[in-house]
């Protein structure tokens, strides 16, 4: 007889519950089993357990709940299919037409510009412009001639602005000489002062209450 | 698209699939639905969540079908596509609830949808608590062991297409399939047979 060792034996254990080892390793399994105590009391253990959830038959369920799997993933399959066709009509139609819809009015908007409507007010003051005569070499002339002389006229005005500043000039020159000849004489005006009787002196400092 | 495509199934028989074909697609699905059903409800704990996980997951997998090269079987492709289907579910509705599109009523549906069992003539209060407790056991289990009994329980999977799964050795696989086995039977040993 085969000898099993524990590890050996409890690999085997589920096999054998269930009825999956062959029959020549079920036998060694079965007369080596009494050798391993703790072993034997699994298995029964075990054994009591799965035969009563054997009578329950789970799988049934199983096979209830997946029953109309079939069905249901056929139908999702078509409905994908028919999405997908249905999709890859509009994936490329949509796009494609709306391509050649942008192609055909921008080419007509810039073949047909005078068709597209414009402002009214735009419009009118483009066709203004565009009437208008063209200008005369005479009206140019002239244009020229009255730029010419306005700028002679400024001319004119300057150089009397120059005079001007010359003649101010020329004065305050002489005041300046005046008030320099006056510092010159300052010692002689105090000698004549000196000489000046009353009445005189009298007469000057009115002058200079009524000029002040 | 339409495409014909051969899938080398677990039992090495040949299956000409055409995409567009509902027959094929229903034959495709009625073949793999209670494994790729009990892989949703294993991830998100709903009956609800796991149909139209279950949903999500045969429509990618109809839509890739010409991504499948045949180096795994189909049910090791239709696994991972499943997990990923349901990781994306969970954050998706993590999301939602973070939004508060969730109201408490909607927590609860896992509970109440166990206990309606009404399919069964023989239906008994205890066998219903007894299912729901062992639903909630199994959902107890750490993920490696969750895994590995529900592929090896339900599904019947060799150990080393479920050691390609979850790149578990088949040591490792048979390790965790006994704890698994041992802690559902603990949490249930109240539990006699009839």
């Amino acid at each position: 007889m085969e000898n099993l060792n524990e590890k050996q034996m409890e690999e085997m254990l589920p096999d054998y519950l269930f009825g999956k080892l062959d029959a020549n390793t079920a036998e060694i399994f079965k007369n080596n089993l009494s050798n391993f105590p703790s072993i034997e009391k699994e298995y029964k253990a075990a054994k009591e357990v799965f035969q009563r959830i054997e009578e329950l038959d789970i799988n049934k369920a199983f096979d209830k709940k997946a029953m109309n799997l079939s069905v249901r993933v056929n139908n999702r399959l078509n409905k994908k299919s028919y999405k997908s066709k249905k999709y890859s009509f509009f994936g490329y139609a949509v796009p494609i037409a709306t391509v050649i819809t942008m192609l055909i009015v921008f080419f007509n908007t810039n073949r047909n510009t005078d068709n597209v409507p414009q402002p009214q007010v735009a419009k009118n003051s483009i066709n203004q412009v565009m009437n208008q005569p063209m200008i005369t070499v005479e009206e140019l002339t002239e244009i020229i001639d009255e730029d010419l002389n306005y700028t002679d006229s400024l001319e004119i005005n300057s150089q009397d602005i120059k005079n001007q500043t010359d003649e101010l000039n020329a004065e305050l020159e002489v005041v300046q000489m005046d008030l320099y000849s006056y510092d010159l004489s300052e010692s002689a005006l105090i000698d004549e002062l000196e000489q000046l009787d009353e009445s005189e002196f009298q007469l000057i400092l009115n002058d200079i209450k009524d000029n002040y | 698209m339409n495409y014909t495509l051969a899938i080398r199934n677990d039992s090495t028989r040949i299956q000409m699939f055409d995409t567009t074909d509902e027959k094929a697609i229903t034959a495709f699905i009625r073949e793999h639905q209670r494994f790729v059903f009990n892989i949703a409800f294993r991830y998100l704990n709903s009956f609800e969540d796991a149909q139209d996980a279950s949903q999500d997951a045969f429509i990618k997998a109809i839509n890739g079908m010409s991504k499948f090269r045949g180096d795994s079987s189909v049910k090791t492709w239709l696994y991972n596509i499943t997990k990923n289907t349901c990781l994306t579910y969970i954050k998706k509705k993590k999301i939602k609830k973070a939004l508060s599109f969730y109201n408490s009523n909607e927590n609860k549906e896992y509970e109440m949808e166990v206990i309606d069992n009404s399919y069964r003539p023989d239906n008994k209060f205890e066998n219903k608590e007894l299912e729901a407790k062992f639903l909630k056991a199994i959902n107890d289990l750490p993920e490696k062991q969750r895994e590995t009994f529900a592929l090896r329980y339900y599904e019947d999977m060799p150990y080393n297409e479920i050691s390609k799964l979850l790149g578990t050795s088949v040591g490792g696989l048979k390790a965790n399939y006994f704890q698994a086995i041992k802690k559902i039977s603990e949490e249930l040993k109240e539990y006699k047979p009839n």
